[in-house]
């Protein structure tokens, strides 16, 4: 995988030492130089191999632009990242799942199409328009709101100013992941609902909300997590487009930095780091699953 | 028949005309509508009679760029699709229903294009490679055909269990007109209603490939127009709205026919949206 990356970018057209010395046309004995000291003058292979090699000790190499390592780099933007990603994933799970709910129990109804139409539109609408509209009405119409950026430059005044910068990011990133979440949890709600335990939960008197919130929705919860930990997985490479709207110093923004400007070893471990974390998103699901369901713990 | 119950879905009417209906308008606008790039004195006008939709920053009609825009987005939402609908089930079929070797790439292959998200490639590929239209779509159709083929190919695993399938062989039908004559028709619902989903996520690629910077900079397009209208947004308010009401209708669109077609065949919930 890491070597997959590092070859496939390596393959680009542009020249590293030109980018790496900064202007067109420099001194051809300068760029001779950046070519040796970055090993650039070494066979394909050999730079590949070097590189996993680091890799799997946990150095990720050099930044070209910024001057000092990727993994440096990728650890001071994980936080904005983790803090955006975490607190998006679960407003759209709240919100997703209660509507998905009361969609399923509703089903066939005027609340249940309500909640199918909506859920349709914010699915459809681009995030990058949706965080523009947001920008335009909170911030620039009626000064609600910062935005953009994660701390007021004038006065970065502690938790409550950065929970200000929040509010419109987070709330453009989890509506479309929530949209997804309400149709997942309508259909598997639904499914359960027919099943013969809810019928059986009915007829020996327990009340529709404790049938729905403690025999349906518990066996709905299998693709919510399946929806979710996907998500997670390309989470923090994914918010880009949220990201860059917003000027959110998270690692979206730094992986679209690091391609314009064709920092290589930034690219390569932003990649390798976003893989990893799929890998990890989905060993999450398996234990969740065992967690939720029972009956996967037998074996 | 199929037809008539497909037109008794109204989700699948509504997507299927708007779909036509910028199909329509990107013919208008190659021969009738304005030149999209002529710049004019009046910029950043509000919408007016002489410009429905106003003006932009270079005084260029809003309303003429929307409707040659329209192309742009037609191009990817149909062709990247349609090439991945069309390798993805040929696979698909292949390796769900002869298995071995096949089946074991097609399984890596799809094991791969799972761990990186297809907008990452999309966007180093149109950053490295230069955002041009074709390389946006080559990339798009092979990140979509894997998760065509993965569809594809458990359905003919099940299938070619089926009785039908054993009556068909035992009456000396090749391999080739089993998969042609039999399972194919059966996976087509499903591959319908991926491709178009598929659509409307190549659309939403497409126009945040051009917000960032990183699209075709010869034509018009809709993700392109927002990223410009970004600077204006407390100024000109209609150099957003409008070129995004067109892309999120789009997109809407492309998804209700998928909706629609989902529903009349009944395989909701075998093709993730």
């Amino acid at each position: 995988m890491a070597a997959a990356t590092f070859v496939l970018i390596s393959l680009a057209p542009g020249d590293t030492a030109q980018v790496f010395a900064g202007q067109q046309g420099a001194d051809p004995e300068y760029l001779a130089l950046i070519r040796e000291r970055l090993q650039l003058d070494r066979p394909l292979p050999y730079q590949v191999g070097s590189y996993v090699r680091a890799a799997a000790q946990g150095d990720l190499g050099f930044s070209l632009i910024q001057g000092r390592p990727v993994r440096d780099s990728i650890l001071a933007r994980l936080p904005a990242s983790v803090l955006l990603a975490a607190t998006g994933l679960a407003l759209s799970a709240l919100l997703g799942i209660t509507l998905g709910v009361i969609a399923a129990a509703r089903r066939g109804g005027v609340v249940d199409a309500a909640i199918g139409v909506l859920s349709l539109v914010a699915y459809s609408l681009p995030v990058f328009w949706l965080g523009q509209l947001l920008v335009a009405l909170f911030a620039v119409r009626l000064h609600w709101l910062p935005a953009g950026g994660m701390r007021s430059a004038d006065e970065p005044g502690g938790i409550v100013d950065v929970v200000r910068h929040l509010v419109l990011p987070a709330t453009t990133f989890s509506l479309l992941l929530a949209a997804l979440i309400v149709r997942v949890t309508r259909t598997a709600t639904s499914e359960a609902l027919v099943e013969d335990y809810v019928r059986t939960a009915r007829a020996k008197g327990v009340p529709e909300r404790r049938v729905l919130l403690r025999h349906a929705l518990p066996n709905a919860l299998r693709p919510i997590v399946t929806v979710l930990t996907g998500y997670l997985g390309i989470v923090l490479t994914g918010a880009v487009l949220v990201e860059t709207v917003f000027v959110w110093p998270g690692l979206g923004r730094l992986l679209y930095d690091s391609v314009l400007s064709r920092d290589t070893p930034m690219l390569a471990g932003l990649l390798l780091f976003s893989a990893s974390l799929v890998v990890t998103a989905n060993i999450l699901a398996d234990v969740l699953y065992r967690v939720l369901d029972p009956r996967t713990r037998l074996r | 028949m199929r037809l008539r119950s497909l037109l008794g879905s109204h989700r699948f009417v509504v997507g299927s005309l708007f779909v036509l209906g910028v199909l329509l308008a990107s013919v208008f606008a190659a021969f009738a509508a304005g030149d999209p790039f002529q710049t004019s004195e009046t910029i950043l006008a509000g919408p007016s009679r002489a410009h429905p939709f106003g003006t932009d920053e270079l005084g260029r009609d809003v309303l003429t760029r929307i409707l040659n825009g329209a192309a742009t987005t037609l191009k990817v939402a149909i062709a990247p699709p349609l090439v991945a609908a069309a390798i993805g089930t040929a696979v698909g079929l292949a390796g769900g229903y002869f298995g071995g070797l096949l089946d074991d790439i097609l399984l890596k292959l799809m094991e791969f294009t799972l761990v990186v998200p297809r907008f990452l490639i999309a966007l180093v590929a149109a950053a490295f490679f230069g955002g041009h239209l074709w390389l946006v779509g080559v990339v798009l159709a092979a990140t979509f055909w894997p998760s065509t083929a993965r569809l594809v190919r458990a359905e003919a695993i099940s299938l070619r269990e089926r009785e039908f399938v054993e009556a068909s062989r035992s009456l000396g039908a090749s391999s080739l007109w089993i998969i042609s004559r039999h399972l194919l028709l059966l996976v087509a619902p499903l591959v319908a209603v991926n491709t178009s989903f598929q659509a409307g996520q190549a659309t939403l690629i497409e126009a945040g490939l051009a917000f960032l910077g990183v699209g075709d900079r010869n034509l018009v397009s809709w993700g392109a127009m927002l990223a410009d209208a970004q600077s204006y947004l407390g100024i000109a308010w209609w150099t957003s709205v409008f070129p995004g009401i067109a892309l999120a209708l789009m997109i809407l669109a492309l998804n209700l026919l998928g909706d629609g077609l989902a529903d009349t065949w009944n395989v909701r919930g075998r093709v993730r949206l």
